[in-house]
């Protein structure tokens, strides 16, 4: 469990009294500001089961910030899932380490799952994947 | 499992602004979320990726007709947050799906634990 706790700070975000709570989650700190005077529990990513809908959360090093752009509640209705068929259940740190191993071994994952590269395709797909790692090295969860 | 659905007519939209290079502030880039909130679940989804799941959806309807795959990958939204997140309001759980290359998995969050007690340090107490 991650606690959160609320803060003694307001202030108004497009008409909204909102109050900031804070916590940690995926290995970075949050500040999460919420409006009680939209009565719905939830917000954006994990940011859920506050006293109201959440309207803005950055971590405190600044590289992630959550905004609310609008609200309509007179949308079409529109059907979505709440399960994708064919997923696997897993728990989030067997998920992580999943994902890590991947990231640090992409061409023989890929080979394991049946993929067949050549040395050459081998070579440039590393390399892409090595420039591209250089400048994404911020994911939202670090840990 | 199966497949299950809400439905909903309430949407929030956010925007998500990042840093994906954290030596690099130029690097910064923006991607829109939508929230939709039916009355049993809500679906927290980057609208790219909702375009994209949308875009394959009809290629499968068309190969299932016998119709042309006519691929544009270019025409394919890009996004770099292909987790979809669902909370559950009955139960209060909050379920990740994600994707690796093609597999697709799933785990539950721990909700956070809402503490309402001030922070120390806000207050100065």
């Amino acid at each position: 469990m991650y606690p959160w706790y609320f803060t003694n700070q307001f202030r108004q975000i497009l008409g909204y009294k909102c109050q900031m709570a804070k916590g940690s989650y995926g290995g970075r700190d949050f500040e999460i500001w919420f409006t009680s005077e939209i009565h719905l529990q939830d917000g954006p990513f994990v940011f859920k089961n506050l006293p109201g809908l959440v309207l803005y959360v950055n971590d405190i090093k600044k590289h992630y910030l959550f905004e609310f752009i609008s609200i309509s509640d007179n949308v079409v209705k529109t059907e979505f899932d709440t399960f994708i068929e064919g997923s696997i259940p897993t728990k989030r740190d067997e998920f992580m380490k999943l994902k890590k191993n991947f990231n640090d071994n992409t061409v023989s994952v890929i080979e394991q799952a049946g993929f067949v590269m050549d040395e050459s395709q081998k070579s440039t797909y590393i390399k892409k994947r090595e420039q591209s790692r250089k400048v994404n090295n911020n994911p939202l969860e670090l840990e | 499992m199966s497949a299950q659905k809400d439905t909903t007519n309430i949407l929030v939209t956010y925007k998500l602004t990042f840093q994906p290079d954290s030596t690099n502030p130029a690097s910064s880039v923006s991607e829109l979320f939508s929230l939709l909130i039916g009355a049993r679940n809500s679906l927290h989804i980057s609208n790219n990726q909702l375009k994209r799941d949308e875009y394959i959806e009809q290629l499968q309807e068309n190969a299932s007709i016998g119709k042309n795959l006519d691929i544009n990958f270019s025409e394919v939204p890009r996004s770099r947050f292909s987790s979809q997140y669902v909370l559950n309001k009955i139960d209060g759980t909050l379920s990740a799906f994600c994707n690796l290359m093609t597999d697709k998995y799933f785990y539950e969050v721990d909700v956070p634990m809402v503490f309402y007690k001030s922070v120390q340090a806000d207050t100065g107490l």
